[in-house]
């Protein structure tokens, strides 16, 4: 991966950060083309200004298990402790239960990280990874 | 002396209102008493994506005739740390079965003796009995082991640890699935675990 990559991030996090402030749990900041950043909610004012999602993906594996794959950009130039975990929705929204526990990912200064998650049941329909700084 | 009780009283009640209280934290947050060891956070983790991971497994999803059976073993601590070596497949288990759907079935051989008992006194008459049935065969074992690597100096404590848990064909002794959890952590001395 090109060093040049996190500029595009950091650009965009700074960018956002003159206009926007810290209003309690929200999206986390999105790299150019990521949409549906609602499904990452930052908790805190630092994994807000310091993590963004490069790539967001689901889909079901053959036997009908949701499978969440997003990948998270540090944008700052430090290593950055984040806790990160996932609650897996029923198809009414409700939450069914079998959220992750937050795990702890260190995220290399400028780095890009891939975390996977697949849901053990079946009638997982949607999800929100939540990330927060320990 | 009127003085001096009174020094002891103020010194006493000062010793009193030092006591600290008990409080509930979230088991993923980090404690105010944490070592370079395994902490809970860290058990909640492994468990959880070794249940996630086994239930997905080739060996799991491909298996034919039911759900496949798995018999549980205690986890082998080669590690430093001093570990309730039952609390991974604890929580491994509590995950699988109730999120699992039945998709697989987890066989308590820490129970063998009970089980047989109990089937000996159903079949001498001692007890009644609403049926008979065999007792579960073992299609897969399920262990785990706990490795770790350690450097300190007179000041810091680094500790590299390796949770892996592995399938292994009952009949065949062919591993079907393996995975491994790592960390990392460097920090300061003086924390016991228990």
């Amino acid at each position: 991966m090109g060093r040049d990559v996190p500029v595009i991030p950091a650009l965009f996090a700074a960018l956002l950060g003159a206009c926007a402030s810290w209003t309690g749990p929200q999206a986390v900041q999105a790299w150019p083309g990521v949409t549906n950043t609602d499904e990452v909610i930052a908790l805190d004012k630092a994994a807000w200004e310091l993590v963004g999602v490069k790539n967001l993906h689901s889909g079901r594996t053959v036997d009908g298990r949701l499978h969440v794959r997003v990948e998270l950009s540090n944008q700052s130039d430090k290593d950055l402790p984040v806790q990160l975990q996932v609650l897996f929705r029923d198809a009414g929204g409700q939450i069914t239960g079998e959220d992750t526990p937050f795990q702890m990912v260190v995220l290399p200064g400028g780095a890009v990280k891939l975390h996977e998650v697949t849901s053990l049941r079946t009638d997982a329909a949607s999800y929100t990874v939540q990330v927060k700084t320990p | 002396m009127r003085l001096t009780i009174l020094a002891a009283a103020l010194l006493l009640v000062g010793c009193a209102t030092r006591t600290k209280r008990t409080t509930y934290v979230d088991p993923d947050a980090h404690g105010a008493v944490e070592g370079t060891g395994l902490e809970a956070r860290d058990i909640r983790a492994v468990a959880d994506q070794m249940a996630r991971e086994l239930l997905g497994s080739p060996a799991i999803q491909g298996f034919e005739g039911g759900a496949p059976r798995v018999a549980l073993l205690k986890v082998k601590n080669r590690s430093r740390f001093l570990i309730d070596q039952d609390i991974l497949t604890t929580l491994i288990t509590d995950k699988l079965v109730s999120n699992a759907g039945g998709r697989v079935a987890m066989l308590d051989r820490a129970l063998v003796d009970e089980i047989q008992a109990e089937r000996d006194a159903k079949r001498s008459g001692n007890v009644d009995a609403q049926g008979f049935k065999a007792m579960a065969g073992a299609d897969f074992f399920l262990t785990g082991e706990v490795r770790g690597l350690s450097a300190s100096t007179d000041a810091a404590q680094s500790d590299y640890v390796v949770i892996r848990f592995q399938l292994t064909d009952a009949e065949s002794g062919i591993v079907s699935w393996s995975s491994s959890y790592e960390m990392k952590k460097e920090g300061s001395w003086g924390v016991m675990y228990q």
